[in-house]
Formats: C-alpha cells, structure tokens, sequence
C-alpha cells in the first residue's frame, strides 16, 4: 500500500519522465513503427512465416531456402528506416531510465531496480 | 504536474532531482525505517550473525556435493535444521521480514509508476546481468 506521500513522488516522477524529449520521442516512433503499412505487412509476413517454420523443424523438414526467407524478412524489417528509428528512441529512454534509477538508487542505498523489478526466468 | 513540466522544461529541476526526491519518499516510508532498524539488530546480534553464517557455509558446501552428485542424508538434515533455527531466530525473522515488506512496497511502487508510463520502469533500467545474473 502506497503512502500519499510515495503517490505524489511516484506522480511528480511520471510527469517529469512524460515531459523528457527522450520519451516524447519514444511515443512518436513508436506510434509511427505500429502504424506504417509496409511494417504491419512485414510483422505479419514474418510471424507467419517463422510459424510455420517451426512447424517443420520439428518434422526435420525446413529447408535452408527457407530459413533464408526468414532471415530476409526479419533483417528487412529491422534495416528500414522506421525500426531503427524506433529502435534508437527506445534506447535513448531506456539510457535516462536507467540514470533515474542510479538516483533514486543512491537515495536508498541499493539498487532500486533490481529489487523492485518483476520476478524473471530464474524466478 | 505542469508545474513540474515547467521546472524541468526550463532547467530549474533535473529528472535526476526529481527521481532522487523519489528515493526520498521511499527512505521516509515505515518499512525503509523498519528494514533499517532491524539492520542495526542484526549487525549488533553476534549469535544471529554467526548463526546466518554457519546457514551460508553449509548450504554452499550442500551445492556443491549436489553438483558433484555426493550430497549426503546427513549434509542435507544438517542443512534443514540450521534453516529452522534460522526462522525461529528473532532477529533474522525480523529481518527477513523487513525486507521482504520493503521489496513488496518498491514493487508496488514500480507498478504504480509502470503503469503511467506503459513501460516497465524497474525491468528496463536495471543493471543487465544476463538472465540469471
């Protein structure tokens, strides 16, 4: 249970991190990456793909031409010019993000990150 | 909200500062001062201290015959009974307990935050170690 106290900071925190160029950025590249046609295509043509690839691994069944045609796709999607826009947005949040928590982090004196983030792989 | 826009906007706060009074209201909250205080008993307490010692040699010595696949009855029962010591320990419950509470409310908190941005604040910004790390 939060304290209003926490709320505010968590609040006034927010507010500071929405109004950053860094995540103004993000916003935009990612609504342009989810909303480009081309991209949706190659998303789908991709998903669709590495599907049904699978499929045939199991059986011992894929073909190298075909693992090529995947490898085509994804590296097309990730060579055009919207994704690595996307891409270099994300990592220039994650970068401030990760300076947000360096200072917070020095304020409580351990890591505030890797205590409060949710539980991964090695549960 | 606009206030703070304002002052970051035209340099008069950083997000650093405003993360950092973050760190603050999380220092001044109970569990940060319960976590502390049962710290300090534990530091003071020698026979919790070498209690929780004699717990991290044997439960590292119980891996490791594991991993040689030489793990005995005996290593594991000793292994279990220091484990009941340890929770029966008023000092070490205490402080396990403390900071599992802390931990609760930095999650709840991450989420709280998490959810305003639509990104998972702690997840992204913590220190990468590979997956186990």
């Amino acid at each position: 249970m939060l304290t209003t106290q926490l709320q505010t900071a968590g609040e006034t925190f927010v507010a500071a991190v929405t109004a950053t160029p860094e995540m103004e950025a993000f916003v935009r590249a990612k609504a342009v990456f989810r909303a480009d046609p081309e991209l949706q295509d190659l998303r789908k043509r991709l998903s669709q793909r590495s599907g049904e690839l699978q499929a045939k691994q199991t059986t011992g069944a894929l073909t190298q031409q075909e693992i090529d045609e995947v490898q085509f796709l994804q590296n097309t999607l990730n060579a055009h010019p919207i994704t690595v826009q996307f891409v270099q947005a994300r990592h220039a949040i994650i970068a401030r993000l990760g300076e947000c928590n360096e200072a917070v982090s020095e304020e409580i004196g351990f890591d505030f990150a890797a205590a409060a983030a949710p539980q991964s792989c090695c549960g | 909200m606009h206030n703070i826009e304002k002052q970051i906007e035209s340099g008069a706060m950083s997000l650093e500062e405003v993360a950092g009074k973050l760190g603050v209201a999380v220092v001044a909250t109970a569990e940060y001062r319960a976590l502390n205080a049962a710290e300090k008993r534990y530091q003071n307490d020698i026979q919790a201290r070498e209690l929780y010692g004699r717990f991290r040699e044997q439960q590292r010595t119980v891996q490791l015959m594991q991993q040689l696949g030489k793990a005995t009855p005996e290593d594991m029962e000793h292994l279990e009974n220091l484990q009941k010591d340890i929770e029966t320990n008023e000092t070490l419950a205490g402080y396990f307990d403390a900071q599992e509470k802390l931990v609760a409310l930095l999650r709840d908190l991450n989420e709280f935050i998490s959810s305003r941005l639509n990104m998972d604040f702690a997840a992204l910004s913590k220190p990468q170690r590979g997956c186990c790390g």
